[in-house]
Formats: C-alpha cells, sequence, structure tokens
C-alpha cells in the first residue's frame, strides 16, 4: 500500500497558487487580525509545549535551589555545633566565675494571622497560643532581629507588640562600646535609643542589641542599626536614633522563644 | 504523510520547548527548513512546498508581525530545493547538507530584509553575527539527518527476474 501523499502531487502550479496565495493573504492581513489569529493558533497548539519548558525550567531552579540550601545547611549546622560547643565553654565559665545561668529558650514558629489596619501597625496577631506554651511577655524575634514581645495569648492566638508600639520599651546596648540605653518609639520611621549620655561612644553604624537587664529579651538579639548619633547640647543625652533590623510592613513568620524548662523565662 | 506529520510536531516541540538549550553564541538551528530541506530533497519540489508552507505557518504564528513572509519564502525554498532532488547522489550527504545551509541564509537575507524595514546594513549585521553561525549549525545538523536517514533507508533490490 503506499503512503498517502500530498495534495496536488501532479499538479504543481495549483499547489504554488494555492499556498502563495494563501500566504500572501496572510502577509495583508491587519496587523490586530494577525496578533489575534496568532493568539489563538499560539494558544492552542504551543501552550501545552510552553507550560512543559516552563515547569522543566522551574524544577530545574527548585534543584539548584535545592542543592544551595543544602549547602547553606550543612554550613549552618558546623556553625551550630561551633556555636553550641561556645555555649557550653560559656557556662561552665559562668558557672566557675559564679554567675547565674542564660535563660534556655526555645523558638516557636508562628504566622501571622492579622495585621492592624493603621498606617503604621504597633500590633500583630499570629496563629499560636497559649496552647504552644506562649504567655504573655515572651519575647518575639525575626531571623533579622527583634520583633517585640507577646501582650496577649488565647488558646490558638497571640497578639504581639511590635518595637513601634509607644508602650514597648527595650533595654539595649551598643554591641561595640557596650553602652547601655532603652531603645523605644518616639516619632518618625526610626526607633530611639534613649539615657545615652553626651561622653558615651556611639557612633553611626554601630549594632544596637538587647542587653537583657530589662527581664524580658534575653540578651544578644539585634534590634537595629545606629543611623543618627547627634550630640543635643540642650540636653544632658544624646539623640540617636535606630534602623529597626527588621522590616515591620513586610513580616510574614516570626519566632517566639518560649522557656525551654517551665518557669525558664527571665522574668517569672 | 506520517513522516510529513512527526516532522511537523518535531518543528512545534523544537519552537516552544527546545530551541532555547540548542542556541550557541545567540544562533540556532532552523529545524524548519532543514526538514523542508530533506522532504524536498528526498521526496520531490511538492512536498518540499509542502512542508515549508505549513512549517512556515508554524514559525510565523510564533512572529505575527510578518506573519505570511517566512511562509511564502519557505515554500518557494521548498519548492526550489526540490529541483536539486534527481541531480544529487543519493549516498552523498554533505551535499544535501550544505544546500540545507544556503537554504537557511537565503531564508534568513529575505526575513531579515523585510524585518528591517529593507536596510542593508542591519540586514548584513543580522546575517553576520547571528545567520552565519545559524546556517552553520543548521548544516551540522543536516549532515546528521542525512546521514542517519540514508542509513535507515530501505535497499531495494537491483535485479529482479
Amino acid at each position: 500500500m503506499s503512503e498517502l501523499s500530498v495534495p496536488f502531487k501532479n499538479k504543481p502550479k495549483v499547489a504554488i497558487a494555492l499556498t502563495a496565495g494563501f500566504s500572501l493573504l496572510l502577509l495583508i492581513l491587519p496587523k490586530d487580525v494577525k496578533l489575534s489569529f496568532s493568539a489563538t493558533i499560539s494558544n492552542t497548539l504551543y501552550a501545552p509545549f510552553f507550560s512543559l519548558g516552563q515547569d522543566f525550567s522551574e524544577l530545574l531552579a527548585v534543584q539548584e535551589t535545592n542543592r544551595r540550601l543544602k549547602n547553606e545547611l550543612l554550613t549552618v549546622k558546623l556553625e551550630n555545633q561551633a556555636l553550641k560547643e561556645t555555649g557550653l565553654e560559656n557556662e561552665r565559665l559562668r558557672k566557675l566565675l559564679g554567675l547565674s545561668a542564660l535563660p534556655d529558650f526555645r523558638p516557636v514558629a508562628a504566622e501571622l494571622v492579622g495585621v492592624e489596619a493603621t498606617h503604621r501597625p504597633t500590633e500583630i496577631t499570629v496563629n499560636r497560643g497559649a496552647k504552644d506554651g506562649i504567655r504573655r511577655n515572651l519575647p518575639v524575634v525575626h531571623l533579622n532581629g527583634l520583633v517585640g514581645k507577646v501582650l496577649d495569648a488565647t488558646p490558638d492566638a497571640a497578639v504581639i507588640q511590635l518595637l513601634f508600639d509607644p508602650g514597648c520599651r527595650v533595654a539595649a546596648r551598643d554591641r561595640r562600646s557596650r553602652v547601655l540605653g532603652i531603645v523605644k518609639w518616639k516619632s518618625g520611621p526610626y526607633l530611639s535609643l534613649d539615657n545615652v549620655s553626651l561622653s558615651d561612644d556611639v557612633a553611626i553604624g554601630d549594632t544596637i542589641i538587647s542587653s537583657g537587664l530589662g527581664g524580658i529579651f534575653p540578651e544578644g538579639l539585634v534590634i537595629g542599626t545606629v543611623k543618627t548619633a547627634l550630640a543635643d547640647t540642650a540636653s544632658f543625652f544624646r539623640r540617636i536614633e535606630v534602623l529597626p533590623a527588621v522590616s515591620f510592613s513586610a513580616l510574614d513568620e516570626v519566632f517566639i522563644w518560649v522557656p525551654a524548662k517551665p518557669g525558664g523565662e527571665i522574668r517569672k | 504523510m506520517k513522516s510529513f506529520l512527526f516532522g511537523l510536531l518535531g518543528v512545534v516541540i523544537f519552537e516552544s520547548l527546545l530551541r532555547p538549550y540548542f542556541a550557541i553564541g545567540g544562533a540556532c538551528p532552523d529545524l524548519g527548513l532543514i526538514l523542508t530541506a530533506y522532504f524536498a530533497l528526498t521526496r520531490g519540489a511538492v512536498e518540499g512546498l509542502f512542508f515549508g508552507f505549513v512549517s512556515g505557518f508554524l514559525i510565523d504564528v510564533l512572529h505575527p508581525s510578518l506573519m505570511g513572509w517566512g511562509m511564502l519564502l519557505r515554500l518557494a525554498l521548498g519548492y526550489w530545493l526540490g529541483g536539486f532532488k534527481d541531480n544529487l547522489f543519493l549516498e552523498n550527504f554533505y551535499s544535501k547538507g550544505i544546500i540545507a545551509a544556503l537554504a537557511v541564509l537565503i531564508y534568513e537575507l529575505g526575513y531579515h530584509l523585510a524585518d528591517t524595514g529593507f536596510s542593508p546594513a542591519a540586514t548584513l549585521y543580522i546575517l553576520g553575527r547571528y545567520s552565519l553561525l545559524g546556517a552553520v549549525y543548521s548544516m551540522v545538523l543536516a549532515f546528521v539527518l542525512f546521514f542517519f536517514a540514508g542509513r535507515t533507508k530501505k535497499k531495494e533490490p537491483e535485479f529482479t527476474l
């Protein structure tokens, strides 16, 4: 049985006239007609293959991300191991010096379920509550730094007071010079580091961390970096503005530091 | 007809899926024209014309501003290449590959002339920057295609009693 042949096999002139005529017709069509015609055909004919190609390249990207994250995880694990060793050493040395032991916390991941509908939110609600061991005054952090503290907790949710709440105060210190102060929000887009005398050494770019002296936040949580450090001659104190380490307008997930042992928080 | 349809499916898959993976330095082989050359040189002018017409349509759909022009060039090249069918040695895949590369260059010249508003300088730049490499790339792919097509072709007995 012979294979099915193309039309007009023995009439090449007819074949040329038909195909060239159709091509010329397409060529002289208005641009918008061409575009809609092209879109219809592309969506029918090419779309499945395009989507297959897109899925394939996304799969490759996921593989690449997976490989990178595995490497990062390995690095972080090694760092964590080293930090654990340092922590144990620190604990031993503190015991030798007769200092009290550092509080032991475990992070509980919580997702945002509500944000105050104001221009500058000061409170957020998360999906973890008393059932997960969340209580009032527990510190709340983000990967980048301190977020705030738990204001109140129901069995399934908790309200977090952010650093931008005028009622929130954090005992803080300059990581470099160890100068102490109190971080709070007064006005504007920055936090303020108060109670720093004119002679104290605080420079622009310094990292401000929690000092652990306030009784709520453990020592060493990053609050932000010094944006301005002015010497106010009319006052005894310097006017220091701190850029928060956390972007409060882009919060999605936070970690609540729950004491590892019952009653292990700083302030009981 | 089956191989004709497989060829067209190959063009669709190549244009939508494989093109980025085949590109070298911005140049890519023209599978549509390679297959047009294959059908024209192995089956004849009308087959070349029809394959050039349909594959041209499938490719022009992706570049709608000049829709029809690519089809016209491809069907003309398919018909022209069909004229070489009986003038080439069947086993000589080199000459067929070179003819396919020549077809790619002619097509690129014609297409980019229209695409650039018949600007010789812009067309020459595109030809030098992309089309020459694309033609060489197509020639290599055509060598491979014609070589394997020649090997898999059923041999008919020379003498019958």
